[in-house]
């Protein structure tokens, strides 16, 4: 009887916190598309899990079933943990996207860095997008600023993403953004232009032997992803 | 075996099952679900085959000749889908219907009617698959990889077919895969202990683990491409904060283990083979189970190794060069046992002996060109190029297709009570072993002097290679409707075989008669000798 009681309490915490982690998932504002969806994937996968970790007697059965969901869990899982790999270690060339503070530590006048800036278009992009400077070379520790030009020649308003890539990709975590365009969506009215300004700083830990980093900005045009995605929340 | 066969006969008389096409439908019988899993497979091999003809049609020349390079996308697109999941797949697990019960002397599988559906999925996920050849905007076009963003972004409307076919070939193989998994653990005959299985189910056992884990993925990876093309997602998308590179890493997830599944139930029949022509046990019971076993958890951390060129870090390049080359280790421990079973064997030289020797010398040359292209820095120059495709179909024609024709020569009489002829056996064996290596064979050379693959054009200096190999391929196709007719002569007569049908078979199977009666085994068998 006691068990039973145990199972039944169990069970009903479980419907309890997955309803509020469903809650969550819905609801919460500052979740992307992607996120979203996973969220409701991995979760959809484990409570098949668990319905069967209840309701499926037979040991045999029951671990493949399990095998079968869980495996379906960590191919959704796959989607942060690779974005949390790519981050810690910093392959991939991809960034950190978030803003740092301005540096205190010292300036290592000793060296001196090459920073490339390189433009690429996607998407049959027809925005003029360029770097004010082509490169520029900076003391890690140093903070430098540069900025884009970047023109909307149509008669449209659009919004574009800029996605920046850091080669050599080992580099990246060192370079450290303290204000850049990239955090954000561009919108641009037709025939509208502006200059987006993009500071940083090489941490001065940067090992010795990099002497070159290339920054690359791929532009995308998200003008009818992001609407429609921004139009379905409201 | 009298005892066997006292039962065989009483099964006989109690067989009743629905005549005409509700015997097929309503099927839960494993012989009769294997056979149209057999069917299915047949009729999936001429179709990817014929898409393979237009291709080396279209290859036979340099410039644009028969087809469009639109369709030319399509063609290759879907002969690797068809090839992989509609005739290789279906004809293992056919196998595995047939003769898994069989071996372990089972009434039937574990669970018939799931058996009946896993079956009747496939028709309707090929119907899915193959009609989007009518579609407008035409079929898939990106190659069996889809990868994003050429699948998502750039992907026809008919994508959206082709991923809900491959959820439905994903379904048929999980439960294919509980099913022979549950008759394999739950109904060998009393005193078949593991190590006593044939080799086929070991193989088979470790395979349907391997389903078991990668089909979720798969169907995880199409369902983030519907995602990325419909819900708004944008996993594979870098404007949207995604990744292409995930694709690839999802995919090969699944991928790499995938390309086992597709040899290991090989590398059983092929074990089952070559100790009734050699009339020796097979050497190596044991190490053959453990280098299975260590094949498959292998394949589980070597993804990468299609990856090299994406940028990724020299440490992981590294590291997936190397335990891409440790499977080289066991695969090598099982040519080994193959070689030593045949070793001052008694050896005679049937059409199932000559494929299994055949799988045994062609299968080690895709083996060291595999090895070739796991050397990282070497893979740079190999990638794409027409070397990787002749190492894959090194492996999976002359591996995998190769181990399907001995395995059919070597049990339709069993299944049908009939020899084949031998003298037409054989000449399809020789046919198929040459026109194979003409086609294949030179595609090592175009390919590191530089031809890329999935262009429908080449450079004229690549000419005479390819005339070759489309020759050969024109050969190969054609010595395969031989086969259809040598398969229909045999069930439709010959000399009739008895029981034991090889002189060197041992084992349950060999002791029911040729064919086998509606259903066999009702009572279990008393176990004398389960390995040959």
């Amino acid at each position: 009887m006691v068990k039973q009681r145990v199972k039944i309490i169990f069970l009903l915490t479980l419907i309890f916190s997955i309803m509020a982690f469903t809650y969550v998932i819905t609801t919460y504002p500052s979740l992307k598309a992607n996120d979203r969806f996973v969220g409701y994937a991995i979760l959809f996968n484990v409570l098949i899990c668990i319905l069967i970790a209840f309701f499926v007697q037979q040991k045999l059965l029951r671990n493949m079933c399990l095998t079968i969901f869980g495996m379906g869990a960590f191919a959704f899982a796959l989607v942060p943990l690779y974005d949390v790999f790519c981050e810690t270690t910093g392959l991939n060339g991809k960034l950190d996207l978030s803003v740092k503070a301005a540096t205190s530590q010292g300036v290592d006048l000793s060296r001196q860095v090459t920073v490339e800036f390189l433009v690429n278009h996607n998407n049959q992009m027809p925005w003029e997008f360029r770097p004010k400077n082509n490169a520029l070379i900076v003391h890690p520790g140093e903070l430098a600023s540069t900025a884009y030009y970047a023109k909307n020649p149509t008669s449209r308003t659009m919004l574009a993403q800029a996605v920046p890539s850091i080669s050599p990709s080992r580099a990246s975590r060192y370079f450290k953004k303290v204000e850049c365009f990239c955090f954000s969506q561009q919108k641009l009215g037709p025939g509208e232009f502006v200059h987006l300004g993009l500071r940083f700083y090489l941490s001065s830990d940067l090992p010795k032997d990099v002497q070159r980093i290339t920054l690359a900005y791929t532009i995308f045009d998200v003008t009818n992803t992001i609407m429609q995605e921004t139009h379905g929340h409201e | 075996m009298n005892e066997a066969v006292a039962h065989a006969e009483h099964a006989e008389h109690a067989a009743h099952y629905p005549q005409g096409i509700k015997r097929w439908i309503f099927s839960t019988n494993h012989k009769d679900i294997g056979t149209m899993y057999l069917w299915l497979s047949f009729t999936m091999f001429f179709i990817g085959g014929t898409s393979a003809m237009l291709i080396r049609a279209e290859l036979f020349k340099p410039g644009a000749n028969l087809v469009s390079p639109e369709l030319f996308n399509q063609l290759t697109t879907m002969h690797g889908l068809i090839m992989i999941f509609g005739a290789v797949m279906p004809a293992f697990v056919g196998f595995a219907n047939w003769m898994i019960p069989l071996m372990i002397g089972a009434p039937d599988m574990a669970m018939p009617r799931l058996n009946n559906l896993s079956f009747w999925i496939l028709p309707f996920a090929f119907s899915i698959l193959i009609s989007t050849f009518f579609m407008q905007g035409g079929a898939p076009n990106f190659g069996w990889t889809f990868y994003a963003p050429l699948s998502t972004t750039y992907g026809p409307n008919s994508t959206d077919f082709f991923i809900f076919s491959v959820h439905l070939m994903g379904i048929s193989s999980i439960l294919g895969a509980i099913n022979i998994i549950a008759t394999i653990l739950n109904l060998r005959a009393p005193g078949m202990g593991m190590m006593q299985m044939p080799m086929f189910c070991w193989t088979w056992l470790v395979t349907a683990f391997l389903l078991l884990a990668v089909m979720p993925v798969l169907a995880g990876a199409v369902t983030m491409v519907l995602a990325d093309r419909h819900l708004g997602t944008s996993f594979f998308n870098a404007s949207g904060g995604g990744d292409p590179v995930l694709f690839q890493h999802v995919f090969w997830f699944f991928g790499h283990p995938e390309v086992y599944v597709i040899i290991l139930p090989a590398f059983g029949i092929i074990s089952e083979i070559i100790p009734t022509f050699s009339r020796k046990k097979l050497f190596g019971y044991v190490s053959m189970v453990y280098a299975v076993s260590a094949i498959a958890i292998l394949s589980f951390v070597v993804w990468a190794h299609h990856m090299f060129t994406t940028g990724m870090p020299t440490a992981g390049e590294i590291f997936f060069m190397y335990v891409t080359m440790l499977i080289a280790v066991p695969t090598g421990v099982k040519v080994f046992n193959w070689i030593s079973t045949m070793f001052k064997g008694a050896m005679t030289f049937e059409t199932p002996m000559l494929y299994a020797i055949a799988f045994i010398i062609l299968f080690t040359i895709g083996g060291f060109t595999g090895l070739m292209l796991a050397i990282a820095p070497a893979d740079f120059q190999y990638h794409d190029s027409y070397f990787v495709v002749a190492h894959f179909h090194y492996v999976m024609v002359a591996g995998s297709l190769m181990a399907i024709f001995g395995g059919v020569y070597y049990w339709i009489p069993k299944w049908t009570g009939h020899m084949y002829n031998e003298t037409l056996g054989k000449f399809h064996f020789w046919l198929t072993m040459i026109s194979f290596n003409v086609t294949f064979f030179p595609m090592h050379f175009v390919g590191l002097a530089g031809m890329p693959r999935r262009i429908p054009d080449y450079a004229l200096q690549f000419t005479e290679f390819n005339q070759i190999a489309s020759i050969g391929a024109f050969t190969f196709g054609l010595s395969q409707i031989f086969f259809l007719y040598i398969v229909i002569r045999t069930i439709r007569g010959g000399e009739p075989a008895s029981a034991q049908v090889w002189e060197g078979a041992h084992g349950l199977t060999w002791t029911v008669p040729s064919p086998p009666p509606y259903h066999t085994f009702t009572t279990p068998p008393v176990i004398q000798d389960a390995h040959g």
